[in-house]
């Protein structure tokens, strides 16, 4: 008897906290929309035109597109940030960085003294490595390329505070 | 027998409850009552001001982030009794936070968690944790900037936990990103699992109470002594004065509301008082060494504070004043921590941001007035339309066009005063000035001044503006616009396209734009889409096409902004010399 109830009762708890507790870890992975599996949008988007670089002068632009956020689907949103750099002459000489500091996620401002993070005045070179402050890593890069005369980005974040650059998915 | 003691004894009869009464307040005070010792009864009353101001708020809340802010918007400012609920809930928790601080100090100087209170103090200071996951759960709920950003910092400081931190990150924040999950996440935590753990835990730390007695006076005053009705009548005092100080602060300030969450904006983040120590300690370790501020130290005066039963044990005033000594440091070292946070709040960067932050508060304020759209108070808040034309002109036009305070770039015209009868002279009299089109590449037309005189320019000029006048702004003069009209169609058209043509010009050979709907909005908007077509400048043109960069609304946006640059001053090309130099 004692057993019986014992088994029973334990049975019927779990049978209530399983599911629950269940569901609560199932949404921390944030599952995608099943109308948006994975590949369905590959990610590039335009940010600006490359007859607007010049060579040595930075230009920030910003990543527009839908933003999926658990049910919300919300068109035209500021995805993010990206410094763009031009090297020279060919497109090939593009490169985009996040102007997301990796250090706790201001946005990186460019000014003469190359690239500031203005909250703890994280300091980046002219190609955003570290330089001084506490960023932790250099300016996350950014897939980046022309197409016609289009500038496209696939915009990324990456784990905030660490040396590791670890991309965040979802 | 009279009629309430006959009630008394029928209720006793059937439910017990009386007794049951007697014997809740029944519990020891040795020594007598004490004003030091009413912390413990206004920390219950005010927990029951919160659940009662939290269902009340709940009522209308609801936790969405396209709806949060507004429904908290909504209860603040269209609710009537709304703002002053909201207040107490929030100024409710600041006095939770600071009687807890003065509950713990009576407890300890009172020795108060010795044998047999030791588990009764564990319980006591879980309990203030659960009290600060309250207050943190509760922050964002309202979806605005600093609930928002404060929020995220704190998030970021869990995921620095060695181990475990990123996995309950996860969990908390439901997933990478702060979103939906997050706010329904912390509105569960906040309104259900919290305050279920508080309730039974502060049930379960009065039971223990009531089972020790108060911490009495031994040797002092009357070793009998009980809480009713003495230290009773103490404690309702007290918690009577403690509801009407947080009723009072909730009057006179409210709960503040800032902007609506924007992941996208710079927001100056300042913690609430009692984490700001716990923020500017961690400024001190960057990095790596990040842990020591967020977890060696918290965790070390924490579990010093769990042990202090075992630690605090001499009756000697001097042994006590040493052991107790790291609690004053600490105390002393977290005020000080606390000010040094306040100072670098004084920074010029940093007042600049906030009443920046302040503004877009206010504006958010006043555009929710009129309703929010159901794509929430964000989308609202960014199709401003006092601000987002600026804005979308700025980062569209102006990489090339001047506009004063919005631009300074020179490689195209200036268009303050576009469609304005001085705009119209000025290009006719001289256009190659370089506030117009001296920086292009087109250099085609020359001043027309001598060609025209003074009267025809004033004629042409005031055609022009006609073209795209809308009522409701200054009329042109029908006898001038016929005039210029007429001369237009002569002496222009030999190369401007359009109607009406009298020179005689092949239409091959007529390739400047077509100005007979100068400075309307449809000539803006065709400017725009595709400036390079033959009815614009053609082959000519450097200008590039807007048709894929920007959505109807903000193309509308625009032209109407550009619009509006009529009633600005014009370039000041009729100041320089009657015929300009020949390029």
């Amino acid at each position: 008897m004692k057993v019986v109830a014992g088994v029973a009762g334990a049975a019927a708890a779990g049978a209530v906290v399983v599911p629950a507790v269940a569901v609560v870890g199932a949404a921390a992975n944030a599952p995608r929309l099943p109308g948006r599996p994975p590949g369905s949008d590959d990610g590039w988007r335009t940010v600006a035109r490359w007859e607007q670089l010049a060579v040595g002068t930075p230009l920030q632009a910003h990543v527009i597109g839908a933003e999926v956020d658990a049910w919300n689907v919300s068109p035209d949103r500021r995805l993010g940030t990206v410094w763009l750099l031009r090297g020279g002459e060919g497109p090939e000489t593009l490169r985009a960085l996040s102007a997301v500091c990796p250090h706790l996620g201001c946005l990186i401002d460019h000014t003469e003294r190359g690239f500031v993070c203005p909250c703890h005045n994280s300091d980046f070179s002219a190609r955003g490595a570290a330089l001084r402050g506490p960023s932790p890593r250099s300016m996350d890069p950014i897939e980046a390329r022309v197409r016609d005369g289009r500038v496209e980005v696939r915009w990324a974040r990456f784990r905030l505070g660490g040396a590791e650059r670890i991309r965040e998915e979802g | 027998m009279t009629s309430p003691s006959r009630w008394r004894s029928f209720l006793e009869e059937r439910t017990g409850l009386p007794s049951a009464l007697g014997r809740a307040v029944d519990v020891a005070v040795p020594g007598g009552p004490r004003w030091r010792r009413v912390f413990g009864a206004s920390l219950s009353a005010l927990l029951l001001l919160e659940a009662v101001t939290g269902a009340a708020m709940m009522t209308v809340y609801s936790p969405s982030t396209t709806a949060a802010w507004s429904s908290t918007w909504y209860l603040e400012t269209v609710l009537p009794w709304g703002r002053l609920v909201r207040g107490i809930h929030h100024f409710g928790m600041h006095a939770i936070v600071a009687l807890l601080v003065l509950h713990l100090v009576q407890v300890v100087l009172d020795r108060a968690s010795r044998k047999p209170r030791e588990l009764n103090h564990l319980l006591g200071l879980a309990l203030g944790g659960l009290v600060l996951f309250a207050a943190m759960t509760g922050f964002p709920l309202a979806w605005d900037q600093r609930g928002y950003w404060v929020s995220r910092i704190e998030i970021g400081i869990i995921g620095s936990v060695p181990v475990l931190g990123t996995s309950l990150q996860r969990l908390l924040v439901g997933g990478a990103h702060f979103g939906q999950f997050t706010l329904t996440r912390f509105h569960t935590l906040h309104v259900w699992l919290v305050p279920l753990l508080l309730l039974l835990g502060v049930r379960a730390h009065i039971a223990m109470v009531r089972r020790h007695g108060l911490k009495g006076d031994a040797g002092r005053g009357d070793p009998q002594a009980r809480w009713w009705p003495g230290q009773a009548a103490r404690d309702a005092v007290a918690a009577l004065l403690s509801v009407a100080v947080v009723t009072w602060m909730a009057r006179r300030w409210g709960a503040p509301l800032d902007a609506p969450a924007d992941p996208a904006s710079h927001f100056p983040a300042v913690p609430t008082w009692f984490f700001s120590p716990l923020s500017q300690l961690l400024r001190y370790f960057p990095g790596p060494r990040q842990v020591i501020g967020t977890m060696i130290i918290p965790g070390a005066l924490t579990t010093f504070l769990a042990l202090l039963p075992w630690i605090d044990r001499s009756e000697s005033r001097w042994r006590r004043a040493l052991v107790l000594s790291p609690l004053l440091l600490a105390g002393l070292g977290a005020v000080a921590l606390g000010v040094q946070q306040r100072r670098g709040l004084a920074k010029p960067a940093f007042v600049r941001s906030l009443r920046e932050a302040q503004h877009t508060a206010w504006r958010a304020r006043r555009l929710a007035r009129a309703g929010i759209p159901p794509e929430g108070p964000l989308e609202m808040v960014r199709n401003d339309p006092a601000v987002r034309p600026g804005e979308l002109f700025a980062q569209h036009c102006g990489t090339c066009h001047a506009v004063r305070g919005l631009s300074q770039q020179r490689k195209g015209p200036r268009l303050d005063g576009f469609g304005s009868r001085e705009w119209a002279t000025a290009f006719v009299v001289w256009p190659d000035h370089p506030e117009l089109m001296g920086t292009t590449e087109i250099h085609d037309m020359s001043g027309q001044r001598r060609r025209l005189r003074d009267e025809g320019v004033r004629a042409v000029a005031e055609w022009l503006y006609s073209r795209g006048y809308e009522p409701g702004e200054s009329a042109p003069d029908a006898a001038l616009v016929a005039a210029g009209e007429t001369i237009y169609r002569r002496r222009c058209t030999t190369c401007h396209q359009g109607e009406g043509d009298t020179s005689e010009t092949e239409a091959a050979d007529r390739d400047a734009p077509n100005l007979d709907a100068w400075g309307s909005r449809a000539y803006i908007r065709a400017q725009m889409l595709n400036p390079g077509a033959r009815e614009n400048y053609g082959e000519r043109n450097h200008m590039p096409r807007f048709h894929d960069r920007m959505n109807e609304r903000d193309l509308t946006m625009v032209v109407d902004f550009t619009r509006s640059l009529r009633t600005r001053p014009a370039p000041a090309v009729m100041e320089q010399p009657a015929e300009p130099p020949t390029p």
